[in-house]
């Protein structure tokens, strides 16, 4: 028994950054909203206040914002040869879920992405040639231009409180900034974090060796701040319970404490959370959506809320899950490469040195989501030649802390046994002053990396889990070792009594947590054969459906993702406002 | 005598304070600091941290719909310009294990010009 | 630094916290181990056990022991209350796998593919002690606790590197990876979970707890060491 609601404007399914930003958009715009939330619906005063926030138990270790795998999971493999196994708890990445979603929790790193990854076939082939690029390597152009998403970007920043330094305004190249970004129109909407000790002694021996080091602009406000829309931020505190945790001073740029708040005022609005969304629902005729079928989560019930216009908005996995569920699009096989849903998944690589000092203290409690200081030497920079390297792609290098809390950061050199008095001297050295130094690299699509709906496992809902093949090829491989290489050389740099040293992953392992950095699966493009989406996100096959989040990159980059996620819901919002809804059917003929 | 110097001291500190010539035009301006948990509003709801609308007079931990934290409820404070002062200086050192996620404003004339706005705001 | 109010609750806090290291020194403890607890207190109040039987209470307790010695760092485990947090987390919503998918078909997969045992934690934890001690009694003639230090190192040490084969077949390190977690755990979480009795092992490490406004401490601690008397969640309740 499904219980048909009153046909709405839009409905929304999944309610954190990209699902706020169109919420406050589109209801400003005039059009009847419903948000659909799986999760429960917290606030700063009574989820995130003082003291429960500071938990690192409850929200590091067991989860509390996160995404229950014993309702929803995925299985997981590393080729098509294995058979998946439902990652039965979290690990390697860690989804949110609650109103607010992973930007309640994220730490804020918010990247412009450039040309080199939206053009990234392009501009490759034509540096190295065709052949550079292996056979099974799916990479694709984007469909858009940094120049075209720079107002987005400009946009999001603002809204989100991202402190940093500029690095290139209008092609001037600004002192203390990152000299490789892409030129951007103004400063940053605030000054850049107070630097930490480790961060500035990593760049200290960088800029000694050549490097380019920058403060990581962050959605940390390094000041209290009012954003273009009126909301009110907060001075960070450098509390050190940053990723993982809701900021209880308003200082991180939230959804919750931004677009959403302006969206619920509006009468144009609802929000309805707890309702977790099962499938989107298709005419007929098969050229339109006509809106979603969802469980009421507090009593069970199932209802079809109709609406004009579909926006999956969820997590970038559950996007890609519920297009397969509800048969969007034909599903991606490897062997034929035909289709497209559930191509090009992508995660990143990393690798990571820990350095001991005699002579340092770093009080790693004393940190912003954002205290780093970054290279860019092998990542933005163009003139960073790959091809001696024989790889695509790039990686940042950078030093710093986030959220190094007891339980689980305290680094000890190797060989210190794990227990007994021993271990509890090194532990009582080490943990304020140990620092780490982290590379994150980008992944390349994969011919055989993507997802399908399982065969076998089944969750709450009586639904198959998606099913993720992925693991790290030879590109991966490659650019690890320089990675690791180049990592172990600044360490030695800077002079330490001994360090651990950084080695290359070998191959992905769902233990232990790596980012939350998953992309593709329902990815934007040129063209229908080879996208799911095009340019303004909307689906080829549907005009009235538009799918937002990470789950719309070709490939993966090795900065955050949520700076051209937020940019991309920006951008998306303006098509629907200012096209879409003047004369709605596809905006670019396929 | 040494009676008398002092209440001389404390008569020029305080002129000294008048000679701050508190602004609380911008006091108001200096109020964003805190906007993001607290409303100058008698009416404030929802919010992160307690209404500031007449806090001066107030008794710590105590008005406002607001759950105060037990150090601010048992610290015996009445809020003035100087038991404000004192705490927005350094909000730690005069209540210890208080729930407020602020480091303190360092400047004694943004102090007291953010305390003028704070006064001004009664009605 | 502090005021009265958190003097007073703290003194509170480590009575009882003392009341439960007497009980737990009455069970077969080296004199050298009892002088080393810090200030017994007369009155005994065990928090006592709401999941782990006498035999799993006895080898917990001796394990906690021997990973975390009293010496100049810390208090040993039992008086850090880590046997208590161990109960406690395995009798809660994580021993009882409240975020662990636990539908069928189960298979043994490849280690890359995370945790697949048809167990809860707390399921886990009662198998691997009963086949640790199952071992011990077949090596050693004895149970894990009634060994002595060199013995119970040899155990641990065996479970860590896998060397150690149970004959029901429960994959010792994955035993050993939950047990060891959750004697990290006690010692590093909050106090409010029962383990890192009076925020010993915060201040064995110089972590400050709850309160942490920093903006200003940045500069005026930079490349110095700041010192505090930690505060816990219940220090702010």
């Amino acid at each position: 028994m499904v219980t048909k609601l009153k046909e709405v404007d839009a409905v929304i399914v999944g309610l954190g950054w990209t699902g706020g930003i169109l919420a406050k958009e589109l209801t400003q715009a005039g059009l009847k909203v419903v948000a659909l939330e799986r999760g429960v619906h917290r606030n700063t005063a009574e989820d995130y206040a003082l003291p429960g926030v500071r938990d690192e138990l409850r929200f590091v270790h067991r989860h509390d914002l996160m995404q229950n795998p014993a309702r929803d999971t995925i299985t997981v493999r590393n080729n098509v040869k294995q058979e998946a196994l439902p990652m039965r708890r979290l690990g390697s990445f860690l989804p949110g879920d609650g109103v607010g979603g992973s930007g309640v929790h994220w730490s804020g790193h918010t990247w412009r992405w450039t040309d080199n990854e939206f053009k990234v076939r392009s501009m490759y082939e034509a540096r190295y040639g065709k052949n550079f690029i292996p056979e099974d390597m799916t990479i694709q152009d984007w469909g858009i231009t940094y120049a075209e998403l720079e107002p987005y970007y400009d946009k999001f920043e603002y809204v989100a409180a991202v402190s940093g330094k500029a690095g290139n305004i209008k092609g001037v190249i600004q002192p203390g900034g990152n000299p490789f970004e892409a030129p951007r129109a103004r400063e940053y909407a605030l000054p850049p974090l107070t630097d930490i000790q480790s961060s500035k002694m990593f760049s200290e021996a960088a800029r000694n060796m050549g490097y380019h080091p920058f403060p990581r602009p962050s959605a940390n406000a390094s000041r209290a701040y009012t954003n273009p829309d009126g909301s009110k931020f907060g001075a960070c505190q450098y509390c050190g319970f940053c990723q993982r945790f809701g900021c209880e001073a308003n200082a991180k740029g939230s959804a919750h404490i931004t677009v959403i708040p302006i969206a619920m005022a509006s009468p144009n609005f609802e929000l309805r959370a707890n309702s977790w969304v099962t499938q989107v629902l298709k005419d007929p005729a098969g050229k339109k959506v006509t809106g979603v079928r969802y469980t009421n989560l507090m009593n069970g019930e199932e209802y079809e809320q109709p609406a004009g216009i579909v926006l999956l908005t969820a997590y970038a996995i559950n996007n890609v899950h519920l297009m397969l569920l509800s048969g969007i699009g034909e599903p991606y096989d490897p062997v034929s490469q035909k289709g497209v849903i559930g191509k090009n998944y992508c995660y990143q690589t990393g690798v990571g040195a820990n350095l001991f000092f005699d002579d340092h203290n770093f009080n790693p409690f004393m940190s912003a989501g954002g205290s780093n200081h970054t290279i860019d030497d092998f990542n933005a920079n163009w003139d960073f030649d790959r091809g001696p390297h024989g790889f695509v792609g790039g990686f940042t290098i950078g030093a710093g802390f986030n959220t190094s809390l007891p339980i689980g950061n305290r680094p000890v050199p190797s060989g210190t046994p794990a227990w007994g008095t021993a271990w509890k001297a090194a532990q009582a050295k080490s943990y304020q002053t140990a620092m780490n130094i982290g590379s994150s690299g980008s992944v390349m699509a994969n011919r055989y990396n993507y997802f399908d709906l399982d065969p076998t496992y089944k969750n709450a809902f009586g639904q198959p889990l998606m099913r993720m093949t992925f693991d790290y090829k030879a590109n991966e491989h490659k650019m690890g070792e320089l990675a690791a290489k180049l990592v172990n050389d600044i360490a030695k740099a800077m002079n330490p009594t001994s360090f651990n040293r950084a080695s290359s992953r070998q191959s992905w392992t769902v233990v232990p947590y790596q980012s939350t950095h998953n992309t593709g699966g329902t990815i934007m493009g040129v063209n229908p054969k080879v996208s799911a989406l095009n340019k303004y996100l909307q689906n080829w096959d549907y005009h009235n459906l538009f799918v937002v989040g990470a789950n719309v990159f070709p490939h993966n980059g090795s900065y955050n993702p949520t700076g051209p996620v937020g940019a991309l819901a920006y951008w998306t919002a303006d098509a629907i406002k200012n096209r879409y809804m003047k004369n709605p059917g596809p905006l670019v003929q396929a | 005598m040494k009676l008398l110097i002092q209440a001389l001291m404390a008569a020029a500190l305080i002129n000294a304070g008048a000679a701050f010539a508190q602004d609380a035009t911008r006091g108001q301006k200096l109020f964003d600091e805190c906007a993001a948990c607290h409303s100058p509003d008698r009416t404030a709801k929802d919010t992160v941290g307690p209404s500031l609308h007449g806090v001066v007079g107030r008794k710590a931990g105590e008005g406002a719909d607001f759950r105060y934290s037990p150090a601010m409820k048992r610290s015996g404070i009445t809020w003035s310009a100087d038991t404000l002062s004192n705490f927005i200086a350094d909000p730690q050192k005069l209540v210890p294990g208080n729930r407020m996620p602020y480091s303190g404003l360092p400047d004694a004339k943004d102090r007291a010009d953010l305390i003028a706005y704070l006064q001004a705001n009664m009605k | 630094m502090k005021d009265d109010g958190i003097n007073r609750r703290d003194f509170l806090k480590g009575a009882v916290a003392g009341g439960a290291v007497a009980t737990t020194a009455a069970v077969g403890m080296t004199p050298q181990a009892a002088q080393a607890q810090q200030k017994p207190a007369a009155a005994p109040a065990s928090p006592g056990y709401s999941y782990l039987n006498l035999e799993e209470a006895a080898f917990v307790e001796a394990m906690v022991d021997h990973m975390i010695p009293a010496d100049q760092y810390s208090p040993k485990g039992t008086d850090l209350g880590i046997n208590i947090y161990i109960d406690r987390a395995l009798a809660g919503g994580w021993g009882k796998g409240d975020r662990l998918y636990m539908q069928g078909p189960w298979k043994v997969g490849h280690p890359n593919q995370g945790y697949q045992l048809p167990l809860k934690p707390a399921d886990l934890y009662r198998a691997g002690i009963a086949a640790t001690n199952a071992y011990c009694k077949k090596t050693y003639g004895k149970t894990f606790d009634q060994l002595p230090a060199a013995q119970k190192q040899e155990v641990l040490v065996g479970l860590q590197g896998n060397k150690i084969k149970f004959d029901s077949g429960l994959p010792t390190n994955t035993f050993f990876g939950t047990m060891y977690q959750t004697v990290m755990e006690g010692m590093f979480a909050d106090p409010i979970y029962g383990g890192n009795r009076n925020k010993a092992v915060w201040k064995m490490i110089g972590f400050p707890g709850v309160v942490a406004v920093h903006a200003q401490n940045i500069e005026k601690f930079r490349d110095k060491r700041y010192v505090v008397e930690p505060l816990g969640i219940a220090d702010l309740s």
